[in-house]
């Protein structure tokens, strides 16, 4: 199939070495990491690439390692830190996308002009928080930008940059991966790519399946923006997907879907309940400096046994310290942080801010072998991610390991015209209907399910219920319409969100245990032969599969 | 609900491929009014409140005000 005959079932046609799908953090880094070995590189993103992302309204915080002499801040604990179930990646991988990538990372971010707050005596100023075995938390100055930055340098490295298009479908053919297709957002035009190399770079945390108080899904912690679609598109091309199990929470303000307790903690703020008693100590050691998982248990007993709600206190920190999180932290971690504050009417230097357990955001990521190449030809994505550090310095790795590969293939893949014009049908069906569910009445259903079977308490028979509930929906979502492109971005994601929560409870199912911070009444704990493996889904001759992997 | 454009401010700062809030807006809620030839918030319902729109603006025309939902 030529260019041209493509092109008459599609406007654009791109042809590319190495093909990134996704432009966060990760995808940035990754068409950098590319571009640095000689690539041609073509990234798409569904946003624009200055402000898309987790990171793209700002971000303030950076964990890094630094090898300064303790032993806190050592590769050695790095890798402790992040290897093993928790992350969901094994040593080896952690040290290749990681450990030995973050601190040159550090030195790469000044080079793009991001820099960091350092102390008096001119070393960076670190706090800890989340766990961590130490102060690893570096803070950026002018955080807001930090997307921009990344941004501008990829469009300086001479990246072909395809902005406002969501990718619906790999294309795959004799067992590999071959390219992708796409609809522009603002216009509809279809967008075939061909890539002899494809990275997935679509993000970490899914959580459009769950609501906090206020029931809006789209006011929340993570970004509400990605309902799975790289699992799914990589789980219908035969790649094996992992880590669908993990699920996390997190403590956030009254009904502001906003991270906060990194910088509440770090700054020296602790949680106090009802009764004024801090109480994080009870559950940890390291009381609000605990790993995320404690602070949610510490709640959830703490709400057993009465004594809600919850606040955050930060009265007793210095005017300075005060002003730096409230300027620097959290109005940069989420810009719209001081607006909410001032519109609550709360003042931090006398005032509680009341705090809730938010939704759930599920994970997931593609499979990968040492090379971060997936068991589907062509296909490389990060082995683990979550926050900024992980998602910069995994994305650089796998760029340029995808731009070595692609480098080694001689010809383009050819790609099956059958599969876009069938696709094409697809993802503007809605387009066609006058009756049926909105995109939001869809997910609604969705939403429902899951809420009723895939809270904090599961068990066996809820989530085979769950599984049922999800496979009715699967006939309904051919009723789903949409009046206009915008719902027919929305009617795309709903189909993703749907695909993602059922494998989200199949691997839960599987799992044998928690992975998470959910329990299964059937499962004191979780089973320890399968505790030190991966659990994979995918698809082969249209069966959907099981396997175990290593996590090594 | 958020965010809101105060069109006295409104420059109207179209690039080749439209505002610069609709534009940097992750989740396409901000859209073209192409009658009024002016941004305008489609789906406040389905805002993430980054911030973005606001980031972006050149005239300092958003603001957030948000909904008693997130108040109460």
């Amino acid at each position: 199939m030529t260019k041209l005959e493509l092109n008459k079932l599609a406007p654009h046609v791109t042809e590319t070495d190495v093909l990134i799908l996704g432009a966060g953090a990760a995808g940035c880094l990754a068409a950098i990491g590319a571009r640095e070995q000689g690539a041609e590189v073509t990234i798409v993103e569904k946003g624009q690439i200055d402000s898309s992302g987790c990171c793209g309204g700002g971000q303030d915080h950076f964990a890094a390692h630094l090898n300064t002499g303790p032993d806190w801040d050592s590769d050695e604990a790095a890798t402790n830190f992040y290897a093993g179930p928790g992350w969901g990646a094994g040593r080896r991988l952690v040290e290749k996308a990681f450990t030995t990538v973050v601190g040159p990372m550090v030195k790469r971010m000044e080079d793009m002009g991001i820099d960091f707050y350092k102390t008096e005596d001119g070393q960076y100023w670190r706090t800890q928080a989340l766990g961590t075995p130490g102060p690893w938390h570096m803070m950026m100055k002018d955080g807001v930008h930090v997307k921009r930055k990344m941004a501008e340098k990829v469009r300086q490295a001479g990246a072909n940059v395809i902005e406002h298009v969501m990718v619906t479908r790999l294309l795959i053919n004799n067992g590999r991966v071959a390219g992708a297709v796409g609809f522009n957002i603002k216009n509809g035009e279809l967008y075939i790519f061909r890539g002899k190399i494809v990275v997935l770079a679509m993000g970490a945390h899914q959580s459009r399946w769950s609501t906090n108080s206020t029931d809006n899904p789209f006011n929340i912690w993570q970004s509400p923006y990605n309902t799975g679609t790289q699992l799914v598109v990589a789980y219908e091309a035969g790649a094996k997907v992992v880590n669908l199990e993990k699920c996390v929470a997190t403590t956030m303000p009254k009904g502001f879907g906003a991270p906060a307790m990194n910088a509440f903690a770090g700054m020296g703020g602790f949680m106090v309940n009802v009764l004024g008693e801090k109480f994080m100590e009870k559950y940890h050691a390291l009381g609000e400096k605990a790993p995320r998982g404690y602070h949610i248990s510490g709640q959830r007993q703490e709400e057993a046994e009465g004594r809600v709600p919850f606040y955050v206190d930060v009265r007793h920190i210095s005017e300075s310290d005060l002003k730096h999180l409230e300027k620097n932290l959290l109005t940069v971690d989420k810009n719209t942080f001081s607006d909410y504050l001032k519109q609550r009417g709360i003042d931090l230097s006398k005032d509680l801010l009341e705090v809730e357990l938010g939704e759930y955001s599920g994970g997931g990521n593609i499979w990968v072998d040492e090379n971060l190449e997936s068991n589907l030809k062509g296909l490389f994505a990060l082995p683990f991610s979550g926050m900024l550090s992980t998602a910069m310095c995994g994305g650089l790795v796998a760029g340029s390991e995808a731009a070595k590969a692609a480098l080694r293939v001689k010809k383009l893949p050819e790609v099956r015209v059958g599969d876009v014009v069938k696709e094409k049908a697809r993802i503007f069906q809605p387009l066609k209907r006058d009756t049926g569910y909105t995109p939001k009445e869809f997910e609604d259903l969705i939403r429902q399910v899951m809420k009723s079977y895939m809270g904090y308490n599961r068990s066996v028979k809820g989530l085979e219920t769950a599984l049922e509930r999800l496979t009715q929906l699967e006939d309904l979502a051919s009723e789903i319409r949409a009046d206009n492109l915008h719902e027919v971005l929305r009617a795309n994601e709903a189909v993703h969100l749907l695909k993602y929560c059922q494998l989200m409870v199949k691997a839960v199912m599987e799992r044998k245990g928690a992975r998470g911070f959910y329990r299964i009444t059937d499962y004191a704990r979780t089973d320890i032969e399968l505790r030190a493996k991966h659990i994979a889904l995918f698809q082969e001759n249209g069966k959907q599969k099981v396997s175990y992997e290593p996590l090594d | 609900m958020p965010p809101v454009i105060d069109y006295k401010k409104c420059c109207s700062c179209v690039t080749y491929e439209g505002f610069q809030c609709e534009m940097h807006c992750p989740g396409d809620i901000i859209q073209t009014d192409t009658a009024k030839k002016r941004p305008v918030v489609s789906y406040p319902e389905e805002c993430w409140h980054c911030g973005n729109c606001r980031i972006s603006c050149p005239v300092g025309a958003i603001s957030y005000v948000f909904p008693a939902s997130m108040l109460v």
